[in-house]
């Protein structure tokens, strides 16, 4: 991280954290003024149901004493009263309450069983134990229906006026779906009825359209809170997992006659309209604070910028330097600590070109010296003979005609054989000169490893030298040029070969090691000292009896226009191994 | 008897007569296929046959060949005579046409009793059977062997009292076969109002748009009370429930169970007012004369133990479509069922359930051709071993003891009649004979 | 429900015959009715015995039938009579085999059934039990309406008429496709206000051949002559009698004439419908509507025709006049004139509808000026007049009646006793 980021970093985060703690501060508190007019808006609308729920119970018992003091009902319990069949009355609850406006409504005798029922008009003659609320207000009662399913609604009793023996009507509304939907609610108010038919909460009891059962699930906490406490319970229920989505819910239980909890009335509160309200203020603060972030940080670039750019300048000049640009220098525009700075550095690169140039001039030195040295070394070794040969040439001119011309013979062989070994010694040396530039193409290195492994197969059997090969079977894909790598691997092979005069192994390897294809040619001679390994390709330098030094310095020439390296280590059976890594082409491309 | 005896005055020719019914005009054994169709022969009121469109029959082989003289000179409405071909077409064709309840159910046609139909000549027909079938000219009477023919036109032609003129408007008009074998009636024209409900029946009955409607049974009380004029048949509709013996009931003590559980006594009683009589028999009392012996008590002690302690599996429960009393009732006998521990639950009308409660129409009015009639329209396959009663009560004792077939209620086929309307009488199969019914003129 | 009517009323029926046959029998016959019982109680008591075996039995006799109650220990009687012949001895009410015998009926009579339980096994026995029936008379003010069935037919009857032969008597009886004759073999002598049982036996069978068809309220008229044995009135056809009343025969031919109603009126009857048409010969020289039936009355003045018009009231014809009969709202269609010792001498005895119960009725009028005067009281039929005609020697009116229970077809003389 630059010095820039780093400080643009520390003002952004100065900045942004004041705003935030101001934003969160501001939210917190209208969050909780919202919430608490919310809850206060709860409130009333859950007591505005209760009454209305009172209400409809004290309904339900109006039209229940409506009908006890009718003309019809007391004749029947006159009827009744002097014989007369019950059975004539099966269809009259059902008369009665379409007329009374109840959906459920039962004749009951004295001896407390049927007579008649709308709800369930093949109940007759089974008992409807209820008749000793007679006379009470209006309560909850659970109803069973003939297809199984029970209903909740709010029931009261009477005994038919001057009936005697009495006859008693067990009347009630439904508290359904439907009749919550008549409920007196705000726009995003819902009132859901949970029936509390199982032990355990069951989304299906939701009497309300409660649109999915994951959605009835939200509820499940509140719902078995009033269950179990017989007591109002409220709270935030999230529906969704969107907060506009959630509602401020109360779970009122609904307790039947026993005082037995028999359904729970959920009356929920959307909380849209206040989270709407609080991401409204949310948004327009996230603004400002965005702004406000965003300039601050504007001004932090500029001021950064300002303390950071000398230090830049430095910085890129000192880069310049270690890149070679002896040269560098700093522009000094202030006289501050960043001034001296840079007029420091800009003295220290004056003084360390100086330096560099006097150690070039050493150096190419050092190299001519070392170019004669080598020279001389080389010419010396042939011109000794030249000189021995002349000599005996001239010493040879006394003697007989028929010895001179065995001796002139002997020597100008000897002679011819020296300038031909003069002429190698300079063609070497011109060849490292002119070392071609490599015309690339793809091949795959095993087959190079091949190549050179045949050509020298027999030479190695001659001297007794077992030759390993092991390869990958995938192709090793690289770009080279095919002949130049040829001849560094000969010269690999046959440095190798000179290594083990006594014969031994030799391993040529071919493999992929990760990007890149390894060649390894592996011998088992006597190996390289760590001295002979650091100098080993340096040019001239030989540790062989009549090598020139050449050798690998034209290998490492080769690997390095090949893009790839060269590296000498001691091998498994004690010798020397090459190791050359070139970059394997990547799938698909050719060169 | 006749509703309003013809001694008030003779009857009168001429007007026409509305009906209203709550089924289909043309369903099996409706009302229309009476007036439009003859069959071979009719019931009398004691339920022996009588000639109709045969004029004598004679059995040999052991009751196993019966052969039939026709009645000469009858002619199809289009004025073609009938031929023994034409009953040999209508007799073959029956046999593919389902009967009563099992074609509203879908199920499948009810066998025929013969094997082979044949002309034997001119006016001579010959049936043969694969068992001796002593009551074959009886159960000749029933509406599915009506014989009837079709014109070029494919209008279906009959021979009886009354021929089809139009539907229209929801009312099937039939208009007097002049030529009428046995006379021409007294009406020009019938028309019969379909899919009409009982109240608005009763309505139109008493503002004078309808001569006669339908009462249910659980209504006739009521009819009394409303001082309507009513003709109640014999018991001709059996309520029963059907087991099916499979699943739940596969175990004859399970259905044995069920069957001890039904309280006959609150569906007489209360659902269906007192009407009909209480039944655990194939047979109306009045016509076996046994039914007695089969026990219509309740014993629920008993079915508890018969159903044992096994845990209560869902058992459907459904009513033949037939309107909210069968439903009711239905819902009865599953609270009944309820309290010897089998939980039922109740299925749409009409939906095949393992409990099916069924109304069974009974065509025949003699003891072994009724029978013969009731086990084959609720699929039991005993054979009835001779024709006195003591064989007849075997043949259904053998049947019941399956408990597949829970017989509950005998009930009635009640008609309200308005005034103008005279002479009308019910058939032994409970429908008005409206060819011998005339409407009164003003005096 | 007083205008409920029962259709087919079988148990109903049934009941009513059985108590009319009670009432019968309490007077007249307590032996005969021992005697119809005797056989089914021997029959099943031989099956009871061959299910339980001779010993000790518990019995217990339950009526579900429509027999009186007062027969019931009769019948226990024999059956204990008849089982103590077997072996089996009733009586021991620890004993562990038990017999139940119901008297119960069917459609086809009675149907005496019993259980035997031994055990929790229980096997069944049945017999049917044929039952028969009898008659009754109405009897009113000034005179006594008394029925008699002569016999009873299973197929439609038109007319019947008795007519006398040196030291016989032949009753013949008119339906649509034939005639019956039947001799008089045995009368049983009448008790005051109670039924007279005759019974005929049948003689000879006289086939009509009528080739059309029948209308379905078909009526005939069969008048004796005097030249030959009778004659024979019917929709488009006319018979007569030929031979005497031994051996008769009878011809017949296609005709429209006119059939005679009164001893001087013939009228034209509409063959396709079952009424005359109005036309009468020599008739009164004015234009009748169509009318049921006719019935002379006689007056001082000459003899009234009392036409019973189809569309209205019933018409007096007086002198060439036409005058409405007041007070006889509730008549029906039949009418015939009977000569009697009572009241004027002459009186019409008229069909009425009746209740469902009871079904139509008979009643005696006399027609004082345009006053039809009811003389006797209603005579309930139990069934429905389809005819009513005046009987050959006019002391007498011949009745068809259907029924209720069986749908057979009885044929009354109905004559008036003075009170």
């Amino acid at each position: 991280m630059t010095l820039r980021q780093k400080l643009l970093l520390m003002f952004s985060i100065t900045v942004v954290g004041i705003v935030a703690a101001v934003a969160w501060t501001v939210s917190v508190r209208v969050r909780r003024v919202f919430e608490e007019m919310d809850r206060e808006q709860t409130a009333a609308l859950v007591n505005q149901l209760q009454r209305e729920f009172d209400q409809r119970g004290s309904d339900t018992a109006a039209a229940l004493d409506r009908m006890a003091s009718s003309d019809a009902l007391r004749r029947i319990a006159f009827e009744l009263a002097n014989g007369g069949d019950a059975a004539r009355y099966l269809t009259v609850a059902a008369t009665l309450a379409q007329e009374y406006q109840l959906d459920d409504l039962e004749l009951v005798g004295n001896d407390g069983n049927i007579i008649s029922s709308a709800q369930w008009p093949a109940r007759f003659g089974y008992p409807e134990p209820v008749i000793f609320s007679a006379g009470k207000p209006a309560f909850l009662k659970q109803e069973q229906l003939p297809d199984g399913s029970e209903e909740i609604g709010t029931f009261a009793v009477r005994s038919v006026s001057g009936s005697s023996p009495p006859l008693y009507i067990v009347g009630g509304r439904a508290l359904d779906a439907a009749t919550l939907r008549t409920f007196p609610v705000p726009a995003g108010t819902q009132v859901y009825l949970y029936r509390n038919l199982t032990a355990e909460f069951d989304p299906g009891n939701f009497g309300a359209p409660v649109q999915a059962v994951s959605s009835a699930t939200a509820y499940r906490q509140l719902v078995d809170q009033a269950r179990a406490s017989g007591q109002n319970a409220e709270g935030v229920v999230y529906p969704t997992l969107r907060r506009q989505d959630s509602v401020n819910a109360t779970a009122i239980p609904l307790k039947g006659a026993n005082g037995g909890v028999l359904a729970v009335l959920v009356v929920s509160n959307s909380r849209r309209g206040m989270v709407e309200v609080q991401n409204h203020i949310r948004a327009i603060a996230y603004g400002v604070a965005g702004i406000g972030i965003l300039f601050a940080v504007v001004m932090s670039l500029w001021i950064a910028a300002r303390v950071s750019r000398p230090i830049e300048q430095l910085a890129r000049a000192a880069s310049q330097v270690a890149a070679g640009d002896w040269h560098a220098r700093v522009e000094i525009h202030t006289r501050d600590e960043v001034g001296v700075l840079a007029e420091t550095f800009n003295h220290m690169t004056e003084q360390l070109a100086e330096q560099r140039e006097r150690l070039v001039q050493s150096e190419r030195v050092a190299a001519w010296r070392e170019l004669a040295r080598r020279l001389a070394h080389e010419l010396k070794n042939p011109l000794f003979p030249l000189q021995i040969t002349v000599e005996n040439m001239t010493r040879a001119r006394a003697l007989p005609p028929q010895e001179f011309d065995e001796v002139f013979a002997e020597s100008a062989a000897t002679l011819r054989a020296e300038i031909e070994n003069l002429k190698a010694i300079i063609a070497r040396f011109s060849d490292f000169s002119k070392m071609p530039k490599p015309q690339v193409e793809t091949i795959d290195a095993r087959d190079a490893v091949r190549r050179v492994t045949a050509l020298y197969e027999p030479a190695l059997r001659e001297k007794r030298i077992n030759l390993r090969v092991p390869m990958d079977k995938e192709p090793l894909l690289i770009s080279a040029d095919p002949e130049l790598l040829h001849r560094a691997l000969s010269n690999l092979v046959l440095n190798a070969m000179d290594a083990m005069p006594e014969g031994g192994t030799l391993t040529v390897s071919a493999a992929q090691q990760g990007d890149a294809a390894r060649i390894s040619v592996a011998d088992s001679g006597a190996g390289l000292t760590p001295e002979e390994c650091e100098r080993l390709f340096t040019p001239y330098y030989t540790t062989k009896q009549h090598g020139t030094g050449l050798g690998l310095a034209i290998v490492q020439s080769v690997v390095a226009d090949h893009h790839g390296t060269i590296a000498v280590e001691r091998g498994e059976n004690g010798g020397a191994r090459f190791v050359i890594d070139l970059p394997l082409l990547a799938a698909g491309v050719t060169a | 008897m006749a509703l309003a005896a013809s001694a008030r005055t003779r009857p009168h020719y001429g007007g026409t007569l509305r009906i209203e019914i709550q089924g289909d005009a043309w369903a099996p054994d409706s009302l229309a296929r009476r007036l439009v169709l003859n069959t071979l022969t009719d019931l009398s009121d004691s339920g022996t046959a009588q000639p109709a469109l045969a004029i004598a029959w004679s059995a040999q082989n052991n009751d196993q060949r019966w052969d039939f003289q026709l009645r000469p000179q009858v002619r199809f409405h289009d004025g073609t005579p009938l031929t023994a071909e034409d009953v040999v077409v209508s007799l073959t064709s029956a046999c593919a046409v389902p009967m009563g309840s099992a074609a509203a159910s879908g199920a499948p046609a009810v066998a025929c009793p013969w094997n082979a139909v044949y002309v034997a000549g001119p006016s001579e027909v010959v049936i043969t059977t694969p068992a001796p079938q002593p009551d074959l000219p009886e159960l000749l009477a029933q509406t599915r062997f009506s014989v009837s023919k079709q014109d070029d036109t494919g209008q279906l032609e009959g021979t009886g009292p009354f021929r089809v003129a139009g539907f229209s408007g929801g009312a099937l008009t039939l208009a007097a076969n002049d030529d009428c074998w046995q006379g021409r009636p007294f009406l020009d024209s019938v028309e019969i109002f379909t899919h009409r409900a009982i109240r608005d029946q009763w309505l139109d009955l008493s503002v004078g748009r309808a001569d006669v409607v339908q009462i249910p049974p659980e209504m006739l009380g009521q009819a009394q009370q409303q001082h309507l004029d009513i003709l109640v048949s014999q018991p001709l509709d059996l309520l029963a429930l059907t087991l099916d013996a499979q699943g739940s009931f596969a175990d004859p003590a399970m259905r044995q169970a069920a069957a001890l559980a039904v309280d006959r006594a609150s569906l007489y009683n209360v659902i269906f007012q007192k009407q009909g009589e209480i039944t655990a028999s194939l047979l109306p009392e009045p016509l076996s004369g046994y039914s007695f012996l089969f026990s219509t008590d309740r014993d629920l002690m008993r079915a508890r133990t018969l159903r044992g302690g096994a845990p209560a599996r869902p058992i459907t429960m459904s009513a033949d479509p037939g309107g909210g009393t069968l439903q009711l009732a239905a819902e009865r006998l599953a609270l009944n069922l309820d309290e010897a521990g089998f939980a039922v639950q109740m299925a749409p009308p009409g939906t095949p359930s393992t409990l099916d409660l069924r109304i069974v129409h009974l065509d025949e009015a003699s003891p072994l051709a009724a029978l013969d009639e009731m086990l084959t329209r609720l699929g039991q396959t005993v054979t009835v071993n001779g024709t006195d009663p003591h064989a007849l009560w075997l043949a259904e004792r053998t049947a019941l003891q399956n408990y597949t077939v829970v017989p509950l209620l005998w009930l009635p086929r009640a008609w309200a009649v308005g005034e103008r309307v005279r002479d009308l009488r019910l058939s032994p199969h409970g429908e008005p004979q409206l060819a011998d019914a005339s409407l009164e003129a003003a005096r | 429900m007083e205008r409920a009517r029962y259709n087919p009323p079988q148990q109903m029926n049934f009941r009513a015959r059985l108590l009319v046959a009670a009432a019968a029998l309490a007077f007249l016959l307590p032996g005969a009715l021992a005697a119809n019982w005797e056989q089914p109680s021997a029959d099943l008591a031989r099956q009871i015995a061959a299910l339980a075996g001779p010993g000790p039995v518990q019995l217990t006799v339950e009526n579900r039938s429509s027999l009186s109650p007062n027969e019931i220990p009769l019948i226990r009687r024999m059956l204990e009579r008849d089982l103590r012949g077997y072996g089996v001895l009733v009586g021991d009410s620890g004993s562990a085999t038990t017999i139940r015998v119901t008297l119960s009926q069917n459609a086809q009579g009675g149907l005496w059934v019993a259980e035997v339980r031994e055990g929790t096994e229980t096997r069944v026995a049945m017999v049917p039990v044929r039952l028969d029936l009898p008659a009754d008379a109405a009897a009113g003010p000034n005179l006594t309406l008394q029925r008699t069935v002569l016999v009873t037919e299973p197929d439609p009857v038109l007319d019947a008429q008795v007519l006398s032969a040196p030291g016989q008597q032949f009753l013949l009886v008119l339906e649509p496709a034939r005639i019956l004759v039947y001799t008089q073999s045995t009368t049983l002598p009448a008790t005051a206000g109670v039924a007279v049982i005759a019974h005929w036996t049948e003689a000879q069978i006289l086939a009509i051949p009528y080739d059309r068809a029948f209308p379905r309220d078909m009526r005939g008229r069969m008048i004796a002559a005097q030249d030959h044995p009778f004659d024979v009135y019917l929709p488009g056809m006319e018979c007569r009698g030929t031979g005497n009343l031994l051996q008769l025969a009878l011809t017949c031919s296609d005709s429209d004439d006119p059939w005679p109603i009164t001893t001087t009126q013939k009228a034209f009857y509409n063959s396709a419908r079952d009424y005359f048409t109005g036309v009468l010969v020599p008739g009164f020289g004015m234009e009748l509507a169509p009318f049921y039936e006719a019935a002379e009355i006689p007056r001082a003045v000459g003899p009234a025709t009392l036409l019973n018009d189809v569309n209205g009231p019933p018409l007096l014809v007086v002198n060439n006049q036409l005058e409405p009969v007041n007070g006889a709202g509730d008549w029906g269609s039949d009418v015939a004139a009977l000569h009697s010792a009572c009241g004027t001498g002459t009186q019409l005895v008229v069909s009425a509808s009746g209740t469902a119960a009871a079904g139509d009725t008979l009643r005696a009028y006399e027609i004082a000026g345009r006053e039809a005067i009811p003389v006797s009281a209603p005579l309930q039929v139990q069934g429905t007049v389809m005819a009513l005609w005046p009987a050959h020697d006019g002391t007498e009116a011949m009745a068809i009646v259907r029924r209720q229970d069986s749908n057979a077809y009885e044929v009354w003389s109905v004559a008036a006793n003075c009170n």
